[in-house]
């Protein structure tokens, strides 16, 4: 077996003991890895709804076939449980060097089930498991327990304080990164399963190494060169989003309410590169080098993203760049997700303004929302109540109009009454509100290319276009970053050129093409690999015949898949939705279009995708992408 | 006066954050600026994105808009994250 290891463990916290988890060759073929593998495992395991908080729940933790060779941007790992916040199918991806380490440990992925009476770590070195007592670890934050786990050559992820105390968006931490979204490091507190640690010496074989390294060298260099990937993201990091966003609308603003913020150049990227950056900081073997280290408060540490710096920042009305980065300091140290918890001040801000609860929360107030993300995660007074997001927020207080959530999942910075894509991404994606399985359109309506985002014509087949593609390049195990240097050069770096111009307009005309050739992957059965990288280089490392038209495939299996493990869970077409600030509420007074026209795209979408009026995928489609057999 | 504003890989290559002019078109700022700061690439500069007032102003006719006293051009490079 090429590029991977052939071995995915069971690891059951009840009693302590460890199994071979059997996955055919087949499974690894047609599921690839990452959180489509998980996928796979998780519909595999139960025949009903199983709650989050639950001895039954599993948490599955996968690498993928990418893991370990030298392929740009490729260290990552995936998590993926039934959500604590939204009660569905959730995966989290995150950076470092933890997937590297995990593969190199001799296992491709393992299954954590049952619950430890104590709290434990379990160590995984050259295929050798052990549950290990972690009670000294217990109501450590998450430096100081990774510190305290240990040799640094290792790999290690760790939940905080806001995990072992349930928090619904608790995050898992490795190194400085996050698996942030969904809770699912309170699945780890459910647990006692304060962290992991990995490492080993193992490799997998690859297929035609020669050809993949000459591959990789192209690979590399078109993201060193391309204007995206090589040139704005090593500058800014994602925070140089930020005024792009501002200046089209885009920036989430005061819980939503809003597209731009007068103070957006204080929280800027700009700002951020030139008052507080140190040096880039990226993952192992990425030459993209997103990450920052920002000087604050008289420490280094990691730099806000784009996300932190919206939801933390424009959308609170919080214009102070030394406090967004004291509280994704500190968010990072308790575990929980900036995103959610953002969002979820934010709903409670306007709670407060509307006089529909007394919290004490303003608008532009920053002073007391350090000591709210310790309150939150040791669930202390208000902190209890925000621990459990904004959804159930809005159950309790009402103002379910602006409770900013698509089931459950509090939406990413992106506004999306300017770019009708992103906002059908967001209201269709399985793990909800998710800027990035919502497929993440917004790249052509405004920030990369130039196509209206008013428009709502072809953007049905482009959003399931680009959620299978985000999805397979995941499952690859690569950074969904790299999808960026796609988009060609000239379209980016001259969009006042006439032709350019012609394309941004003409995009949307060929949305009809795009969702007929969905279902004919057959007529991209070859490689093109100086546009798509990510099937070829399957290829060579595994010796699968992938090609673009079975990458894409694979991403469409898994989509419909994480949708048949959703509605086993509960799911209904009619949450395919959002809220009604975002449908109905002009996003600008002087626009009347300026709101998510879901209606104009939502039975194109689901008649596209194949499934029926209820949004539940035929027994065609699920037939034709091998998730059910021909009787 | 008017001000004018650089964000994104653009405002890199000039150097300065922010600049005021007196009343011109788009076409004489951008080659002031271009003569100004000669380390700026030409190409770049002459295909960023502009807006006026915060309103998005694209293709050729943008170059013969005339920018006036209180006004605000903002000019940057195109962008992508997650």
């Amino acid at each position: 077996m090429f590029g991977f290891n052939g071995k995915i463990a069971r690891i059951n916290l009840t009693d302590g003991t460890v199994q071979n988890y059997p996955m055919t060759e087949e499974s690894y073929e047609l599921y690839l890895g990452g959180k489509t593998l998980a996928a796979k495992i998780i519909y595999d395991a139960f025949k009903d709804k199983v709650e989050a908080l639950s001895d039954e729940n599993i948490l599955v933790i996968t690498t993928s076939p990418l893991t370990g060779s030298t392929s740009p941007c490729s260290s990552r790992f995936n998590i993926s449980t039934i959500s604590p916040l939204t009660g569905l199918l959730i995966s989290s991806n995150c950076g470092g060097s933890f997937g590297l380490h995990l593969k190199k440990a001799g296992y491709d992925a393992f299954i954590i089930s049952g619950k430890s009476p104590e709290p434990v770590v379990i160590d995984i070195e050259n295929q050798v498991i052990t549950v290990k007592c972690a009670k000294h670890l217990w109501g450590k934050n998450t430096s100081e327990a990774q510190e305290l786990l240990g040799a640094k050559n290792r790999g290690k992820l760790v939940i905080g304080i806001a995990g072992e105390h349930l928090v619904r968006y608790a995050a898992v931490i490795s190194e400085e990164r996050a698996a942030g979204r969904g809770g699912v490091g309170a699945v780890f507190g459910y647990k006692n399963l304060k962290g992991i640690v990995a490492s080993g010496q193992f490799s997998t074989e690859m297929f035609d190494k020669e050809s993949f390294k000459k591959h990789n060298v192209k690979w590399i260099k078109q993201l060193k060169s391309h204007p995206l990937t090589g040139k704005q993201l090593p500058l800014y990091g994602t925070a140089g989003l930020v005024s792009m966003m501002n200046y089209r609308n885009l920036l989430a603003t005061k819980n939503y309410s809003s597209g731009q913020f007068d103070d957006f150049e204080k929280i800027s990227g700009e700002t951020l590169a030139e008052d507080h950056l140190v040096k880039n900081k990226g993952c192992v073997t990425c030459p993209i080098q997103c990450g920052r280290q920002v000087k604050a408060f008289g420490k280094v540490v990691k730099g806000p993203e784009l996300e932190t710096l919206g939801l933390l920042g424009s959308n609170l009305l919080n214009n102070d760049m030394e406090s967004i980065i004291r509280l994704n300091h500190l968010c990072d140290e308790y575990g929980i997700d900036t995103i959610t918890f953002g969002s979820t001040i934010g709903f409670a801000m306007e709670l407060s303004e509307k006089g529909m609860w007394d919290n004490g929360l303003k608008f532009g107030d920053s002073t007391s929302l350090e000591i709210l993300v310790e309150k939150t995660s040791k669930r202390e007074g208000i902190g209890n109540e925000l621990a459990e997001g904004t959804k159930r927020l809005s159950e309790k207080y009402g103002g379910k109009d602006f409770a900013i959530h698509v089931k459950g999942l509090e939406t990413a910075a992106y506004e999306p009454r300017s770019a009708q894509g992103m906002g059908l991404g967001y209201a269709t994606s399985n793990r909800g509100g998710c800027h990035l399985n919502g497929g993440y359109l917004v790249v052509l309506e405004g920030l990369g290319l130039n196509v209206s985002g008013k428009t709502t014509r072809g953007k049905a087949a482009y959003t399931i276009m680009f959620q299978d593609m985000m999805e397979a390049v995941s499952s690859a195990g690569s950074c969904l970053f790299t999808t960026y240097a796609m988009l060609p050069s000239f379209l980016v770096e001259k969009p006042n050129n006439i032709m350019v111009r012609l394309i941004n307009g003409a995009i949307p005309q060929f949305g009809g093409l795009v969702g007929f050739i969905k279902n004919k992957t057959w007529l991209m059965h070859f490689n093109l690999a100086s546009v798509l990288p990510h099937p070829y280089s399957i290829r060579l490392i595994t010796g699968y015949k992938m090609t673009i038209g079975r990458f894409l495939e694979t991403g469409e299996r898994v989509y419909n898949l994480e949708r048949i493990v959703n509605i086993r869970q509960g799911l209904k077409g009619t949450d395919d939705t959002l809220p009604k600030r975002l449908l109905k509420e002009l996003q600008r007074s002087d626009d009347s279009n300026s709101v998510v026209k879901l209606d104009e795209m939502l039975g194109t979408y689901y008649k596209i995708r194949g499934w029926d009026a209820n949004g539940i995928p035929t027994q065609k489609t699920l037939k034709r992408l091998k998730l059910v057999k021909d009787k | 006066m008017f001000e004018i504003k650089f964000f994104g890989w653009i405002r890199n290559e000039v150097g300065v954050s922010k600049l005021t002019m007196s009343e011109r078109t788009v076409i004489e700022t951008l080659e002031e600026i271009i003569k100004t700061y000669p380390q700026i690439d030409k190409t770049h500069l002459m295909n960023s994105i502009l807006f006026i007032n915060k309103k998005p102003i694209i293709g050729k006719k943008r170059l013969t808009m005339i920018l006036k006293d209180g006004d605000e051009l903002a000019i940057l490079s195109p962008v992508s994250g997650g």
